[in-house]
């Protein structure tokens, strides 16, 4: 299948009073269209600038080197006007919080509109004041209703209450679904979804995820989360980050079942204690950004680090069918 | 609480209404022309002048009800000119931050830290005294506060969730700027307004009766200077003086009834208590 996005040696540089923040170091990804791509790892990773920069939104933050080529354009180059039309149409983007996400000024109705009005302007504000694409009522509620019957919601809520109602007025579980619904109207390729689950209830996370499995294998998604079970029942493959690199990359069974990078195992391993077992204590400190260890930035923590960890900093090597960026898989490590 | 104080507004309101409604219709309440003069000067309150007249001979509650719009008319000018500057100043600097933000910031706090009233004096003195010069002269100086208030409030709304989700949305810099952050700085915005119209009545009035104010407009604070000016203080003629100062206090006192209440429902937390 053809690639949708492809990111090649991606890196993005905040520049403090401190020093050099390196959030992303030679990221690598691919995402298929219609596929389900999961990205996980610690706070501090990297994800979070990872799909802002995407959309360019990554400011303060400068794209230094690299390329994000979604669909043959590289964004990483395109002009702020052509990136407008990018963002909301071609990649969507649905925000952790939902509690911040909606305008507490207007009705959910007026801002599912505002959408589909975002869409078809380009969201130029005088090409919408001057009316050039006028939407009617009738056109508007025909696409929210198409799209809430997408999420399955038509029959679960009661649509004409729901659009005359303000955010405040909602559960969270029924904004993080607005919000989806928001993104979708404008009929992305790509969405991206910044840990959709966290700031929900256990009986919402379910609901939430039940949703992006409907809608799995309809639109290529993006999903940045914690949760490992979010990631493995929604999507096809998997990206594990760690220090602004994408450390192991391939389907999301096989990465399960048999993680190879140790920082994967590790991950892997704080997930699901046992009743009765301790969490696996890891050893070394957190990552500081501002001054990378040579080498592989995993080594130090490592315990399986070799001589060469600290020296080379590890390229992908493909294991059936998984990108693993360790030197255990290179030469190094199996001689 | 909430409740009463927005029985507090919407007494606020009907007085300013009452108020207001009396200098429009002032051809009809009122039984003399307020520059006709002829009559007999310093005459007590009676049954033809209802507030006696002035040192020429004027009718001192006609003076009263015409000076009402011109006062009125000053503090609701003034008071646009300062809250649209202050407004537009202080979007644009909490929106685009950066250099544009330090120099508009720069220029505000200069005239915050100059005290109003001798600026106002100063510069009266210098462009003349008509009342669109008072009013923009009123302006000039009532911006700084608004314009501060108005960028903390856009600084933080910029910031917000939904400001950057509409921006992944495709939307542009004057869109995030109309659509997201103006609705949710209005209610602010109409607060510092209502404020802006007391705090130009007062000022108008101190100008009128420093004797800055137009001379060829009858206005509270001009009735204030000319019954300073003209003994009404020394013989005790109360119905002279005392009107005039009562309805400005009691304007000043409506606006501020009605600010209250703008304030308290611009929280949205406390507009749901009073909901309920």
């Amino acid at each position: 299948m053809k690639e949708l996005l492809k990111v090649r040696d991606l890196h993005v540089v905040f520049e403090t009073p401190g020093g050099l923040v390196q959030a992303n170091r030679g990221v690598n990804l691919d995402v298929k269209a219609n596929e389900a791509v999961g990205i996980m790892g610690e706070s501090g990773c990297g994800k979070t600038v990872l799909f802002l920069s995407l959309l360019r939104l990554q400011q303060p933050g400068k794209i230094v080197q690299g390329c994000v080529l979604f669909d043959g354009r590289d964004l990483a180059r395109l002009g702020q006007k052509e990136m407008q039309r990018i963002r909301g149409s071609q990649i969507a983007l649905v925000l952790q919080d939902h509690a911040t996400a909606l305008n507490p000024s207007f009705t959910v109705g007026e801002q599912l509109g505002e959408a589909l009005v975002i869409r078809k302007n380009g969201g130029d504000l005088w090409r919408t004041v001057w009316g050039q694409h006028k939407l009617d009522d009738v056109e508007v509620r025909r696409e929210i209703d198409s799209v809430l019957q997408d999420l399955a919601l038509g029959d679960v809520v009661h649509v004409d209450k729901l659009l005359d109602k303000y955010p405040h007025q909602l559960s969270g579980g029924m904004r993080q679904r607005v919000l989806i619904a928001m993104a979708l109207l404008a009929r992305p390729r790509l969405l991206i979804a910044d840990e959709p689950t966290t700031a929900l209830d256990r009986a919402t996370q379910m609901q939430t995820l039940a949703l992006f499995e409907r809608l799995r294998g309809r639109t290529a998604m993006l999903i940045i989360s914690h949760d490992l079970d979010a990631i493995s029942q929604t999507c096809d493959r998997v990206a594990v980050m760690y220090g602004g690199s994408i450390v192991e990359r391939g389907a999301a069974a096989e990465v399960f079942a048999n993680p190879r990078h140790p920082y994967t195992r590790l991950l892997l391993s704080c997930q699901k204690p046992r009743r009765g077992e301790s969490l696996p204590p890891v050893s070394g400190d957190v990552l500081d950004l501002i001054d990378f260890p040579p080498g592989c930035s995993f080594h130090p923590r490592c315990s399986q680090a070799m001589s060469v960890c600290s020296q080379v900093k590890p390229s992908e090597f493909e294991v059936e069918g998984v990108k693993v960026a360790c030197h255990l898989f290179g030469e190094e490590g199996r001689s | 609480m909430p409740i009463k104080a927005d029985k507090m507004t919407w007494a606020g309101v009907a007085i300013l209404a009452l108020l207001v409604l009396c200098t429009i219709l002032a051809p009809l309440i009122t039984p003399h022309d307020p520059w006709a003069y002829g009559r007999q000067p310093f005459l007590n309150p009676g049954r033809v002048n209802p507030l006696g007249t002035n040192d020429v001979g004027q009718d001192i509650f006609s003076e009263l009800v015409y000076g009402g719009r011109t006062s009125l008319l000053i503090g609701f000018a003034a008071a646009l000119v300062a809250v649209t500057t202050g407004t537009l100043i202080g979007l644009v600097s909490g929106f685009c931050k950066g250099r544009l933000d330090e120099a508009l910031m720069g220029i505000t706090d200069v005239f915050l830290v100059i005290p109003a009233l001798p600026l106002v004096i100063l510069v009266s003195v210098y462009v003349g005294t008509s009342i669109w010069n008072i009013i923009l002269v009123i302006g000039l100086v009532s911006w700084p506060s608004t314009a501060r208030v108005i960028r903390s409030q856009t600084l933080s709304v910029r910031e917000s969730g939904y400001v950057e989700s509409a921006h992944a949305m495709g939307a542009d810099d004057s869109w995030l700027m109309w659509r997201h952050v103006l609705p949710n700085v209005l209610p602010l915005i109409l607060a510092r307004f209502v404020l802006a119209v007391a705090i130009a009545m007062l000022m108008e009035a101190s100008l009128s009766f420093l004797g800055l104010g137009d001379p060829t407009a009858k206005s509270w604070g001009m009735m204030l200077h000319y019954a300073f000016a003209r003994g009404g203080f020394i013989n005790g003629l109360w119905w002279w003086y005392l009107p005039p100062g009562l309805a400005i206090a009691l304007c000043t006192l409506a606006l501020n009834l009605v600010n209250f209440g703008v304030e308290e429902r611009s929280d949205p937390r406390l507009k749901r208590v009073m909901e309920r």
